[in-house]
């Protein structure tokens, strides 16, 4: 049994696994739930002026038999007042003194508000707090969330005035609703945070109903964008976390989230660079329970790589991220179809054929028997065969050992470059 | 549709000046691929144009491995 214990900027939890900040830690009575099903912390929903929530709230993108592809919600901060949150916190702690009880706040620009409401939080007992810099609806037209997050001023300065106050690390949660994250990652390290916590959730409308014709949720007949979270946005949240891993100007820890839905993807979070994983969807879609597997499946995957601690897994592979123009140029996959595990289905001769490079051809052998086969010398190894495959194991991209030397396109424009390149006029213009 | 055989008569086309000592000396790239100019140290001058991805990839290769040779 590997050591599954994290810490992430002081704040320590016997394990990687945090409920994020969301309905599920709405209440004491959901976070203690939450603690006795196995989860190693939570971040309680966000604490600010009390608002008033809609009826409905959430929605979901169900694709091809899967459920929950995707999941979208115009639901707000706690709208329960703060006293009852803090006394349900205070005995939150108690029961739990060795989880990670971590407090998300929200309040306006204003540095006597986050005074206020960081001493009152802290006076509690909690192990940290994480400021709320990434809701994209409802708080961002009052000035808060995503609003204050997307300027990377307001996040050092509203950074700052909490660390005036704070007692307990800082963590900042950011919106990626920005071209540049690593920009107001930035700037939260410039502020003071002691760590930072991306992504939340992408603006979003769920749907149209075709029959109604009102957006997918609706209240009373209108709709309004909301925040998009679930496995669908992991590929986008795993790159935010990995560009702001691999940034020089990044040194404080990471807290992931996006669309992690078992122990492989808190994994890949850790490996890009996180301490330990935020978790939401996947619990509303299955229940706390499912804490269990993840424990479970991150044990026995640290066992069989031979680590002792989960927290040799993280940033070991901000390495192997790095910007195109540092990638091989000379480097070649090509795709080989296995005629054993073939069902000669066409789907990888359509793909190729119709969207890439028309190098599977359709053959047959003398005695009518129709097989594929790549063209491996017009194969650019984009893989688009193997990932259309229906079989496993029916197609593999297979290496091919170059003769070249490593050559990115970086080197390969420094060495035109010092030959006096004769560029032709507009070339520029055209790049 | 093949780039492959196009790819293969460009590489022909380099190689054989290579062989003949033949320097890259310049390269011009534009909308319509590269032109590679060569110089001999004896005097002779080339162009050979390359329309293919695999073709410019190729004389990259070629390009850094006279700048190794060079520096």
């Amino acid at each position: 049994m590997a050591d599954l214990r994290i810490n992430l900027a002081g704040i320590s939890s016997p394990n990687p696994f945090w409920l994020a900040s969301a309905p599920p830690t709405n209440t004491g009575y959901q976070v203690q739930r939450a603690f006795e099903a196995g989860w190693g912390g939570a971040v309680w929903k966000t604490l600010g002026d009390p608002i008033i929530n809609t009826s409905s709230r959430f929605a979901a993108v169900h694709f091809n038999g899967q459920r929950v592809a995707g999941f979208n919600n115009i639901e707000l901060i706690t709208d329960r007042p703060l006293e009852v949150n803090l006394k349900e916190i205070a005995e939150t702690k108690k029961r739990f003194p060795n989880h990670a009880v971590v407090v998300s706040l929200m309040v306006e620009p204003k540095r006597e508000k986050w005074h206020e409401i960081v001493k009152r939080v802290e006076a509690v007992g909690v192990d940290g707090l994480e400021l709320n810099f990434g809701c994209p609806h409802g708080m961002a037209e009052r000035g808060m969330g995503s609003a204050s997050g997307q300027q990377p001023d307001l996040v050092e300065a509203q950074t700052m005035w909490v660390k005036e106050a704070a007692q307990t690390p800082v963590i900042v949660k950011l919106t990626p609703n920005i071209t540049d994250i690593t920009m107001t990652a930035i700037a939260a390290a410039r502020g003071g945070a002691d760590a930072i916590s991306l992504i939340n959730t992408i603006n979003s409308l769920a749907g149209v109903d075709l029959d109604s014709w009102n957006t997918i949720p609706h209240v009373g007949g209108k709709g309004a964008h909301g925040g998009y979270c679930g496995p669908a946005v992991k590929p986008i949240a795993l790159n935010m976390v990995a560009e702001c891993a691999r940034s020089p100007h990044i040194h404080i820890p990471i807290s992931g989230i996006g669309g992690i839905s078992n122990w492989k993807d808190a994994a890949e979070f850790m490996l890009m660079g996180a301490t330990g994983v935020q978790i939401c969807t996947a619990a509303m879609h299955h229940g706390f329970r499912i804490v269990e597997d993840m424990i479970d499946g991150l044990n026995n995957y640290l066992d069989d790589k031979g680590l002792a601690s989960v927290s040799e897994l993280i940033g070991k592979s901000v390495p192997r991220y790095s910007d195109w123009g540092d990638l091989d140029l000379n480097y070649q996959v090509v795709a080989r179809i296995h005629e054993d595990n073939c069902i000669v289905c066409n789907k990888c001769h359509i793909a190729c054929e119709d969207t890439s490079h028309q190098c599977i051809e359709r053959l047959e052998t003398s005695d009518g028997r129709s097989y594929l086969k790549v063209r491996e010398e017009d194969c650019v190894g984009c893989n688009l065969c193997a990932i259309v495959c229906p079989v496993e194991d029916a197609i593999t991209m297979v290496e091919i050992p170059s003769t070249e030397l490593p050559m990115s396109w970086n080197q390969r424009q420094k060495a035109i470059g010092s030959m006096g390149q004769n560029e032709a006029p507009g070339a520029k213009e055209a790049v | 549709m093949s780039d492959y055989g196009l790819f293969q008569e460009e590489k022909n086309r380099l190689d054989a000046y290579i062989s003949r000592q033949f320097k890259i000396v310049g390269i011009t790239e534009n909308l319509s691929g590269a032109t590679v100019e060569l110089e001999h140290p004896g005097g002779g001058q080339a162009e050979v144009r390359l329309l293919t991805a695999e073709g410019r990839k190729y004389m990259s290769n070629l390009v850094i491995k006279q700048f190794t040779a060079a520096n």
